[in-house]
């Protein structure tokens, strides 16, 4: 009998999860898009940089200066001018993401004392931009001037440049950005997904008004509860297979661990997701409540996960927070897993707090809901 | 309210300034229109005129095209042939002299009366220096003012439909449409609503207005009737039932069920017209009073049946509609529901299926239910009636077991303990208010849903599901989306939902609001059946023409109990006596009499006034000498029998009126 009132439930449940569209494709094209846009977007190398130039000496040295620039696709020439004035004003207007100056005193300077000066102007408004602008163009210059010395003396002086760091990238020897943003892309999706698509699935009942009717039935509210939890959680793991069919396929990401592990604690994942969003759904009273409280809660858990920016480069207090964060233990798994081939014996105390984060949101959300229903 | 009225400036015809000469030609002009969606036709072909100042009834059962008709005439949709002409202009172009108000609230919750008042006026462009002229004026009307700041989300039913009128009237309209603006209102906000409708009219503003309820289409000054996108019959109230030629014979008798298989035969043989139980008593259509007295004492003389008394009354409009209908044979099937085993009744221990004792239920300082005792057997209709706000659904969802008592006791078919356990709810039936099905799924799902979690065994399931298709005459349609299901047929199904697993007590919260008059009917059909096969039913209505179907009902005041018998014993009860006057001027006679005596003792229907008088020895010859010294003529004088609406009316009144 109750196996019955369960099958029946679950049959609902499932027809009508199958049959709102938007959801259906809020759950399962949606994240692929975003995951190949973020996973470009989020992207923190820099090149292709617009330059603009105002050469004042136009001679050969100051052309091979400007060719140094140009020359590894960090900048691009956007354009010459030939005011300061009109320099300062594309940077103004963001028409170019630099200005270089070379005065016309350049190579005569550089001829007769052996120093000279150049500008530059960075638009600063992307701090984390144009602070690498800075490193390239700091970088470009220093090879310009060893190019310039060894040109100019004699091989005899010896001139060596002391300290070469031998520098390796493990784990992402390309240090390729998308490597470290597609599993927090991945992350944030899933938390997105799971606790609105939940939050919302669960507070229907109660929005168009079949709460009533439902609890006027002889069905336990256990019953409902797993009705309520099963057929989202499976849709949702569907949403985060599709999510690592376009880690390996478009962004090639390595898959190194076990596959098992990574599937059992993504719906370890799921399922907290999915009881937050339950809880949400008990506080709140209609569907555009419970949306507004989901993203309130979701925004925190994304940001101070470590999914757009690294935990470890958090203050202090944001440190201790994260620990508190489901997220956070799921994206060390996450990319402990993808990238680097890790397993339990490795993370073992983020598996415990995540299967304690788990027990813990289900067995709360549970109380809330059934206490909602009686 | 009559001063006001009486200072109104609204433009008086010598005023009106359109281009054609506009006292020639009716208000509204309707010829010979059509609309097509696709294949389906909503309109096919309708001719209509109404006159200035006229207050003009449209009722039809669901689907009919009455709200078509109105998109139309409120310039809001185009016909696809014929034209309707307001005012002697096109429909779209006169919409500056249109009130309409849909079925929808066109109100905005979040913002207040005012400005709610505020923002319509701005949209009609009403000059500033009349905006707090005519809100103060509509205000008072509608008895409003007090609530100025309050938010419109907050309002009770009919103070929305009033402030929603106060919207449409603020830019003076000379035409109002109003699409069922009663629908969801209480009985006393509902009749105070007719009474300012018939005060408008009384200022030359024409209304058209669609109801489902035919005790309110009495108070028309004429009505149509819309049916499959045609007017099948048009007229005042009285000449309809005039038209009708048949009498309606009210017979009492403790056996209806036997009285009325009974009279069957003749409805079958054609002596009779139409035979129908209601609540206490049933009720037969003949041509003839006396020649159908005789015919049904003969025939229950046979039966071996007796009856108490037989009392020929007037036919209602609802007679003539529902005659009509039958006539164009759209008559919902009714099937005997499929029982398991087939035809077992409920054979309780106990006949009291639910009791209850001194119920108390208090929400922070409101106390919603107060010492509320209840007995209702097994076998019976009971109604619980009251306004909005008097309590009722708190009750039925304490004796459901979704709300907690307060204090007090309650036995649910015998049961004391815990009146949450899944056996308890295997054994009851409930249908709530709305929405009991799940929109996204089609109605076979729903109805596989329903009967899944009552663990109905697979065979009798299909052959439940087969049923409840049959009687909604949803066959062959079970693959709809339950969204797409017009609001009656919604509740069909959902009624059938509810009882599938045949409950021995079933609850109905307001069960047939937005029903039509043939699905109503049939609706009562079923729960009779129901009744009869043992099952205790609880409804609670605000409609007082179906309170008449249940075996006995009780109304609620302010959470108490203040009546309580069978339709009839109530309407004996009631003390006084209700007159109806045929004055010669209507509004005038109306405010004259409300200022002497309390204002819900004087109502308008139709050309009619009606007023009740408690000691009518004393008080008739004032009611004669107090219009006669207005000069306004007394034409007739004519007692009437109560009906439920006035008595409950009067026990609300005496009770200390409704809640705000």
């Amino acid at each position: 009998m109750l196996n019955r009132r369960l099958f029946a439930l679950l049959i609902k449940e499932t027809t009508e999860l199958l049959r709102n569209r938007q959801l259906v494709i809020f759950l399962t094209i949606s994240p692929v898009i975003s995951m190949v846009i973020f996973g470009y977007v989020l992207n923190s190398n820099v090149s292709h940089l617009r330059l603009g130039i105002l050469d004042q000496n136009q001679v050969a040295i100051s052309r091979e200066l400007i060719d140094a620039f140009t020359a590894n696709q960090v900048f691009l020439v956007d354009g010459y001018t030939y005011k300061q004035q009109d320099l300062t004003n594309q940077v103004k207007r963001g028409k170019v993401d630099a200005g270089l100056i070379i005065p016309s005193t350049f190579s005569q300077d550089l001829m007769q004392t052996g120093t000279s000066e150049i500008a530059v102007e960075i638009d600063g408004i992307n701090a984390y931009s144009s602070g690498l602008a800075k490193g390239y163009i700091a970088q470009i210059i220093t090879q310009f001037n060893l190019d310039l010395l060894l040109q100019n003396q004699p091989i005899s002086t010896g001139l060596e440049i002391p300290i070469q760091s031998q520098i390796t990238f493990r784990y992402n020897p390309g240090t390729l950005d998308s490597w470290f943003f597609v599993p927090g892309v991945i992350g944030t999706i899933i938390t997105l997904s799971a606790i609105l698509a939940a939050a919302v699935e669960a507070v229907r009942e109660k929005d168009q008004g079949t709460l009533e009717q439902l609890l006027m039935t002889p069905v336990a509210s256990t019953a409902i509860l797993i009705s309520k939890i099963v057929p989202i959680s499976g849709l949702l793991t569907v949403t985060l297979l599709m999510c690592l069919v376009v880690a390996y396929g478009v962004f090639q990401l390595p898959f190194r661990g076990n596959l098992l592990l990574l599937l059992i604690f993504s719906i370890l994942y799921i399922q907290i997701g999915v009881a937050l969003g339950l809880a949400i759904s008990a506080f709140s009273k209609n569907k555009l409540q419970t949306i507004l409280v989901g993203i309130f809660i979701t925004i925190p858990i994304i940001l101070l996960g470590g999914a757009v920016t690294s935990v470890s480069s958090m203050p202090l207090l944001f440190r201790w927070i994260a620990q508190i964060n489901p997220l956070y233990h799921y994206l060390v798994i996450l990319r402990g897993i993808l990238l680097k081939g890790t397993g339990l014996e490795v993370w073992w105390l983020h598996a415990i707090a995540m299967i304690g984060f788990a027990t813990l949101t289900l067995l709360v959300s549970a109380h809330r809901y059934r206490k909602q229903l009686s | 309210m009559p001063q006001i009225l009486a200072h109104a400036s609204f433009p008086e015809k010598a005023d009106r300034t359109l281009s054609t000469p506009v006292q020639e030609i009716a208000t509204i002009a309707i010829r010979k229109l059509y609309k097509h969606y696709g294949t389906t036709s909503a309109l096919r072909g309708i001719d209509l005129e109404v006159q200035q100042g006229e207050l003009f009834g449209l009722i039809g059962p669901d689907g009919a095209g009455k709200t078509t008709a109105f998109n139309i005439l409120g310039g809001v949709m185009e016909a696809t042939a014929g034209n309707a002409l307001i005012l002697g202009l096109p429909a779209r172009d006169a919409r500056n002299y249109i009130g309409y108000l849909t079925q929808q609230f066109s109100l905005y919750p979040d913002l207040s009366v005012e400005e709610n008042i505020n923002y319509s006026a701005g949209l009609r462009l009403v000059p500033e220096d009349q905006i707090e002229a005519r809100r103060t004026k509509y205000l008072t009307l509608m008895q409003l003012d007090r609530f100025r700041d309050r938010l419109a989300g907050r309002l009770s039913g009919g103070m929305r439909q009033k402030l929603a009128l106060c919207c449409a009237l603020i830019s003076e309209p000379r035409v109002l449409l109003l699409d069922e603006p009663t629908t969801g209102v209480d009985t006393i906000a509902r009749r105070e609503f007719w009474d300012i409708l018939a005060s408008l009219t009384a200022q030359d503003i024409t209304i058209v207005v669609a109801t489902p309820d035919l005790d309110e289409a009495e108070r028309c000054d004429r009505v149509a009737l819309m049916y499959d996108g045609q007017i099948q019959q048009i007229g005042t109230p009285a000449q309809l039932k005039a038209d009708l030629g048949l009498q309606r014979l009210v017979i009492r008798t403790s056996a209806l069920f036997k009285t009325e298989q009974a009279l069957l035969t003749l409805v079958q043989t054609g002596e009779l017209a139409d035979v129908s139980t209601l609540g206490d008593r049933i009720e037969v259509l003949t041509p003839d009073a006396q020649l159908g007295k005789k015919q049904v004492r003969d025939r229950l003389a046979q039966a071996d049946l007796d009856c108490d008394r037989i009392q020929p009354e007037v036919a209602t409009l609802e007679n003539v509609f529902t005659t009509l209908l039958r006539r164009q044979g759209s008559v919902p099937q009714s099937l005997p529901f499929p029982r398991s085993p087939p035809e077992s009744a409920i054979t309780p221990a106990s006949t009291i299926a639910i009791a209850a004792r001194d119920l108390n239920r208090h929400f922070g300082n409101f106390h919603a239910v107060v010492d509320l005792n209840l007995d209702i057997h097994y076998g019976e209709v009971y109604g619980l009636l009251g306004a909005n706000g008097a309590g009722k659904t708190t009750t039925i969802k304490m004796l459901c077991g979704l709300l907690p008592i307060s204090s007090g006791t309650m036995a649910i078919a015998g049961e004391t303990g815990d009146l949450r356990s899944p056996a308890l709810r295997q054994r009851m039936g409930y249908m709530s208010q709305k929405f009991t099905l799940y929109d996204d799924l089609t109605i076979l799902e729903n109805l596989q849903f329903y009967s899944g979690v009552y663990g109905i065994p697979p065979r009798q399931q299909r052959e439940k599901i087969r049923w409840v298709l049959a009687i909604c005459g949803l066959e062959g349609q079970e693959h709809l989306l339950t969204r797409q299901l017009p609001g009656g047929w919604k509740q069909r199904v959902a009624f059938g939902a509810s009882v599938m697993h045949e409950p021995e007590i079933l609850f109905l919260d307001e069960p047939t609001s937005g029903v039509d008059v043939l699905a109503r009917q049939q609706f009562w059909q079923l729960i009779n059946d129901f009744a009869r096969n043992g099952t205790a039913i609880l409804v609670t209505t605000h409609y007082m023409n179906e309170a008449e179907q249940c075996n006995r009902m009780c109304f609620m005041v302010a959470g108490r109990k203040v009546a309580e018998g069978s339709a009839s014993e109530i309407k004996a009860a009631q003390p006084g006596q209700l007159f109806e006057l045929r004055v010669a001027q209507l509004q005038a006679s109306y405010d004259r009499l409300r200022q002497h005596w309390e204002p819900w003792r004087v109502s308008i229907f139709g050309d009619r006034l009606h007023i009740v008088l408690d000691h009518s020895n004393q008080e008739l010859p004032q009611v004669e000498s107090l219009l006669q010294s207005a000069n306004l003529p007394l034409l007739d004088t004519q007692s009437l029998p109560f009906s439920l609406e006035d008595a409950f009316i009067g026990e609300v009144q005496r009770a200390g009126g409704a809640p705000p």
